[in-house]
């Protein structure tokens, strides 16, 4: 492996606090360990609830870490680059307060409104929680992610108008990712299928995909592919595809042949099938040029290599990484879908 | 509670589908990837990659797909999987204060197993 030390913009950024940061980030404390509080009268196991959001949204933050920037929180607040665990907390509590509290109050409602519901409170929390990281100059755009949202700014929130894209892409898949945890600490009744139904969740794994490489695209370009594929900049239907089919059949193959294991075991054998499947071909793609990172993407490269390729170590945890947010969605929806009629959510 | 064989069950079929579908997986991914990208045929040919390389690949996963199904088929274990599953479920059912009728009927309706599977899960569980 071949150390480089971390000299570039991603690690020597200007963490100096301000006044009104250190407001904000007592404010972030505050109202996380009151929302805790309130919440714990609401529903059981809070601390285990909050810690798979946080869990959830850290994997979305490391795993787009080149795409914006987090400045001015202070050196103590960074654990990886410029991701900072105060930011993680502050979303996690974003997320955890309408998804809980909806949870509790509108337990009759079908799942798939109370998701909608969880999408549109926690969007209009986080479009605020955008507006003040940019106030506040904390929060600025990598310029692949720049050369996209371009300075087309929604009035008076001064956000970029890409928000309404990817923080509805974001929190579906850390609500989903949190959602399919819950199946477990809440010990809910999953019936096994006998059968599965491939097309149904081939749609589902497609979707979550294809909407998260149209958010991810900055970071990455898809080169030397037939022109026909691109079908949003420099994604790629052959190069999504591929990922599609792995995942795809990586779950239902695991769910068709492991029906009897635990849920929980269950997610194991997926995450471990698909990123046998994926990484090596990720290397492959790479060391091919046809993945070619971009610069902020390059930048927050530590310079380790994994063992005899010429892969970043970034981007050997970035896969399994990305497969944790997609496969717990999928299946979280996959899921819902199977146990939808009246007994499957009786406890 | 899973016996000694059972985990040794479960480990043999994990490292068996596992290494099919990585070797399967790899296989048809790189025929794909040679004739989509082009090695060895020149960049962007999009006939070759309809009329050859999707199907192809698809051919060689539904091989493997083929193979995975047989070797789970032909497993003597199959049945007693069958039977652990819908064990583990109408235990779980009767604590969430569901009735025998009501767990049946989801098995059947919502699971898609057959009357005699999910009898033969019940009988194993009374005796």
């Amino acid at each position: 492996m071949i150390f480089q030390p971390c000299t570039s913009a991603a690690c020597m950024f200007d963490k100096a606090v301000t006044t009104p940061i250190i407001f904000f980030e007592v404010f972030i404390f505050v109202m996380a360990i009151a929302s805790l509080l309130i919440l714990s009268k609401f529903t059981n196991k809070i601390l285990l609830r909050f810690a798979i959001v946080t869990i959830g949204v850290f994997i979305f933050e490391f795993f787009t870490a080149p795409m914006w920037h987090n400045y001015h929180l202070g050196n103590w607040a960074y654990v990886y680059r410029d991701v900072s665990w105060v930011l993680t907390v502050g979303w996690a509590t974003i997320i955890l307060v309408p998804v809980v509290l909806i949870d509790r109050f509108l337990k009759s409602i079908p799942e798939w409104k109370k998701f909608l519901l969880y999408l549109l409170f926690v969007f209009l929390i986080a479009l605020w929680a955008e507006k003040a990281v940019i106030a506040l100059g904390i929060r600025s755009y990598a310029p692949e992610t720049m050369e996209v949202i371009k300075n087309h700014m929604i009035p008076w929130f001064n956000i970029p108008w890409g928000a309404l894209y990817y923080i509805p892409v974001f929190m579906t898949l850390v609500i989903g990712f949190y959602k399919f945890w819950t199946l477990i600490i809440d010990k809910k009744l999953i019936v096994p299928m006998k059968n599965i139904s491939w097309g149904r969740d081939l749609i589902i794994v497609l979707l979550a995909v294809i909407f998260f490489e149209i958010m991810i695209e900055p970071m990455v370009v898809n080169a030397k592919l037939p022109a026909w594929s691109y079908f949003y900049r420099d994604v790629s239907i052959l190069m999504s595809g591929i990922w599609i089919i792995i995942i795809w059949l990586a779950v239902g193959i695991v769910d068709k042949v492991f029906v009897h294991l635990k849920l929980i075991e269950k997610f194991a054998v997926y995450l471990l099938v698909a990123s046998l499947i994926t990484t090596p071909i990720e290397a492959w793609l790479i060391g091919s040029g046809y993945r070619i990172y971009g610069p902020s993407a390059t930048d927050n490269f530590s310079g380790y290599k994994f063992l005899f390729t010429s892969v970043p170590v970034e981007v050997i945890f970035a896969v399994p990484f990305y497969l944790l947010l997609i496969i717990a969605s999928s299946k979280y929806w996959i899921y819902i879908l199977e146990n939808n009629k009246k007994y499957g959510d009786k406890k | 509670m899973a016996t000694k064989n059972d985990v040794k069950i479960i480990i043999t079929k994990i490292v068996l589908i596992g290494a099919i579908l990585f070797f399967g997986g790899h296989a048809a991914f790189f025929i794909m990837a040679l004739i989509v990208c082009g090695i060895g045929f020149g960049a962007d040919n999009e006939v070759l990659m309809f009329v050859v390389g999707i199907p192809t690949a698809i051919f060689i996963l539904s091989i493997f797909y083929k193979v995975i199904k047989k070797i789970l088929k032909s497993s003597p274990q199959n049945q007693s999987v069958v039977k652990t599953t819908l064990m583990t479920y109408i235990e779980a059912a009767r604590l969430s204060k569901m009735n025998d009728q009501e767990i049946a009927d989801t098995l059947k309706e919502q699971g898609g197993w057959t009357d005699d599977e999910i009898k033969e899960a019940f009988s194993k569980l009374a005796k």
